[in-house]
């Protein structure tokens, strides 16, 4: 089950934020940003706190209700995908929402890169992808 | 492969500090005390991370584990607040090491540490309004374990497993 979807720009503040499905608790959107500030600190932090060098942020989060799985780009964009405990192929339905974004975010001339994202495109691609998975 | 163990108090204090594995030295190591308060600092916010993302107030701590390309950290809480974090390496089941954290709490801190008549054991919530001093690294913590039968009994347990999983 896909839970949801956060996107995280490089300088660690929340650009898009969606819930599908009911398991997630409903914050007001400050709270939302403040957790992704957290949680942009924290992944940071734990590739210092390494026993052995060159390890990355966190990737997988693990809870007893969802799991959270971050990717980050090459150009410092986090994507957390929040999904329930027992969901097979977790990396290639992050890999889906990426393509997404490349296709309808990124190609999008007007939008502006690590800005809040107001794509009706895109939107609606996820939606049908998380129609799909669910 | 067990890297470390931390067990840290309900007063965010390190009480107990284990080192295992041959941790090859990172480039700019921090020292021990340093270490402690960022992995403080790394659990805590995960913590309160999950909790406020839970859609049910949560009775037992839900922040299990986290996994990195190199490591894996794994969490576990007691209703005292006492808190277990054990750092792996990648790919160990979580079900598994949250058994032996348990496992470690319940044979050897209880038997150890919180039977010990002559152990120095976390203050209590402080029911009198103190004057908050300022933090002295150089004074341990009142509750640090010193003592030897846990360290032991601890360092037996790490080796059975680490034997065990080669």
């Amino acid at each position: 089950m896909f839970l949801g979807l956060w996107i995280i720009n490089k300088a660690g503040g929340l650009i898009f934020q969606r819930d599908f499905g009911e398991s997630l608790a409903r914050l007001s959107t400050n709270d939302y940003l403040v957790l992704a500030g957290t949680f942009h600190s924290v992944h940071a932090i734990a590739s210092r706190i390494s026993p052995v060098p060159g390890s990355s942020g966190i990737e997988t989060l693990e809870t007893d209700t969802f799991t959270l799985t971050c990717h980050q780009t090459p150009t410092g964009i986090k994507f957390l995908v929040v999904t329930s405990p027992g969901h097979a192929n977790i990396a290639g339905l992050v890999r889906q929402v990426y393509d997404l974004y490349a296709d309808y975010v990124m190609k999008n001339p007007f939008y502006t890169p690590e800005m809040p994202v107001r794509c009706e495109q895109f939107d609606a691609n996820l939606l049908k992808l998380v129609k799909a998975v669910n | 492969m067990i890297y470390s163990l931390h067990i840290f108090d309900r007063h965010c204090d390190c009480i107990y500090h284990g080192d295992y594995a041959q941790a090859t030295a990172v480039a700019g190591a921090l020292d021990a005390s340093e270490q402690n308060k960022l992995v403080y600092g790394v659990i805590y916010s995960a913590r309160n991370l999950v909790n406020k993302l839970r859609r049910e107030p949560a009775s037992d701590a839900p922040f299990l584990a986290f996994s990195t390309s190199h490591y894996k950290l794994h969490y576990y809480e007691t209703p005292t607040s006492l808190k277990l974090v054990m750092i792996t390496g990648t790919g160990v089941d979580t079900q598994a090491v949250r058994d032996v954290l348990r496992a470690i709490y319940r044979d050897i801190y209880v038997e150890h540490v919180a039977k010990n008549p002559l152990a120095a054991t976390t203050p209590g919530p402080s029911l009198v309004r103190t004057k908050k001093k300022p933090v002295d690294n150089s004074v341990p913590p009142h509750a640090l374990i010193t003592n030897v039968a846990f360290r032991s009994a601890l360092d037996q347990l790490v080796a059975g497993l680490m034997a065990g999983s080669d």
